[in-house]
């Protein structure tokens, strides 16, 4: 399995996410109107309510992104980039980034680089055009 | 028995007193009127005469794009005078895949069914097997049945708003395969979001009076260059006239007249948003990570048609083209021969 390197978090994991077996192998899409396997979609259906879970309860939520196909910037900003923005509109986006990161622990068998892309996406959900 | 026979009576005098209303009288006529209008419509249809467009000898969207292009441009303006064309594609000599693609929108657009079209196949043996085994024939309407080669296949989708992430993936079910095949297991992620970017872009380079805008996506699998080819096209308004720059270039042009060749540049780099307002802050990455997919050592070709502009993205070079492609067309290769199958598994 490979290791989380980006988040020291030593919580305990109490709620969990698998999205290819709870939510769907096929992430793509930003809004729930361009499909149920949508950013979206994913963000109101199976994110919000666990890492909001997670935070009251301080404790973890890990999400296995094993066996998705890909991870299209278009899911991952509607989803993981989209509630970074929104709390980062309260409490700056930095403070926002930090935060979430506190509860979350992901997990990836077979691929690092779409671990990658969900924190970098936390870390910076803005698009950089300049 | 005597009852029944009075019930019939008293049935059959309520219809024909029904008959001699006017309301009655002035729907039958209409009726007559439109099956007449129509019986004459449909007869006008059917004598209706083809225009013999004849398609370039190199018949390659990719390696003959101006030719190509102005055939096509030249086709959709006959349909727009609601003149019929036939296709003409029997003399050609070179036929590539990506042009099973092209010649299926053209077909496949609302005007076009609406004027009528048809065409043929080419004379070239290999190339008419490649034409008719491609899959083409089961999206138009034809005489019998083609067998569609495992080598190749084809998805019709609409933008519809939705995007099709189980599509994307079985297209890559073949490039799993011919690796697998040589002992790697390829990571497909990045063509994976390639396909769903492009897929979920459509919708934002559709124009705003079209509904939907049908895409289409082609694999063919090309075992003499060792080669899978794909193609993904959509009749949109093209990638800079939907980007929001596009104040930028009309600034330009007015001063300078100059195209949106001086925006490759700016696109290559990523320097491009979406053109929609909603999470505008959060959008614009799908670009860059289509882009991205050019850096890949097993992408040995990575060309983008849109609008005025041929983008060659493995050399970040963009070429004007002579006349506009209204649309954006994504065509990728990916070489599974020795040399790359080493840095596929270094890469990997």
């Amino acid at each position: 399995m490979l290791t989380n390197n980006f988040i020291k978090n030593t919580m305990d994991i109490k709620y969990r996410i698998n999205v290819a077996k709870d939510f769907s192998a096929y992430p793509a899409g930003r809004y729930k109107s361009e499909g149920d396997t949508s950013g979206e979609a994913f963000l109101l259906d199976n994110l919000i309510g666990n890492l909001f879970a997670a935070i009251i309860s301080n404790t973890s939520l890990e999400i296995d992104l094993t066996g998705m196909n890909g991870y299209p910037s278009s899911f991952i900003s509607g989803s993981f980039g989209k509630i970074t923005n929104e709390l980062g509109k309260v409490i700056g986006i930095k403070e926002a980034s930090k935060a979430i990161k506190k509860h979350i622990v992901l997990k990836c068998d077979d691929s690092a680089v779409r671990k990658q892309a969900v924190m970098d996406e936390i870390d910076n959900p803005i698009t950089k055009t300049k | 028995m005597k009852r029944s026979y009075t019930n019939l009576q008293k049935v059959r005098t309520k219809y024909q007193q029904k008959r001699k209303r006017n309301s009655w009288i002035k729907r039958k006529k209409t009726n007559k009127l439109l099956r007449k209008l129509r019986f004459e419509q449909q007869k006008a249809f059917n004598e209706r005469v083809f225009i013999n467009h004849i398609a370039p000898l190199n018949c390659s969207f990719i390696d003959n794009t101006n030719e190509i292009l102005t055939y096509f441009n030249e086709i959709k303006e006959f349909i727009a005078q609601g003149q019929s064309v036939e296709l003409d594609i029997s003399k050609i000599t070179h036929l590539t895949p990506d042009m099973i693609t092209l010649l299926l929108v053209i077909f496949n657009e609302k005007q076009s069914r609406k004027v009528g079209m048809k065409g043929n196949a080419p004379n070239n043996a290999e190339l008419k097997k490649m034409f008719l085994s491609s899959g083409f024939y089961d999206n138009v309407i034809s005489a019998g049945t083609k067998k569609v080669a495992y080598n190749n296949k084809l998805w019709r989708g609409t933008t519809n708003n939705q995007v099709q992430g189980k599509m994307a993936s079985e297209a890559l079910d073949m490039c799993r395969e011919v690796f697998l095949k040589k002992n790697i297991k390829y990571d497909t992620d990045p063509l994976y979001n390639l396909l769903s970017e492009a897929m979920s872009n459509t919708k934002n380079h559709a124009n705003s009076k079209q509904l939907n805008t049908n895409w289409w996506l082609y694999w063919y699998f090309d075992e003499a260059e060792e080669k899978l080819k794909y193609s993904f096209i959509d009749l949109g308004i093209g990638i800079f006239k939907s980007a929001n720059f596009s104040w930028y270039r009309e600034t330009f042009n007015e001063i300078f007249s100059v195209g949106n060749i001086l925006l490759v540049k700016s696109f290559l780099n990523g320097k491009i948003t979406s053109s929609r307002e909603k999470d505008k802050a959060i959008s614009g990455k799908g670009v860059k990570q289509i882009l991205s997919c050019a850096k890949l050592p097993e992408i040995t070709t990575f060309i983008i048609i849109t609008n005025d502009i041929k983008i060659d993205v493995k050399i970040q070079k963009g070429t004007e083209l002579s006349s506009n492609f209204e649309g954006t067309f994504i065509y990728f290769e990916v070489s599974f021969n020795q040399k790359n199958k080493d840095l596929v598994a270094d890469a990997h």
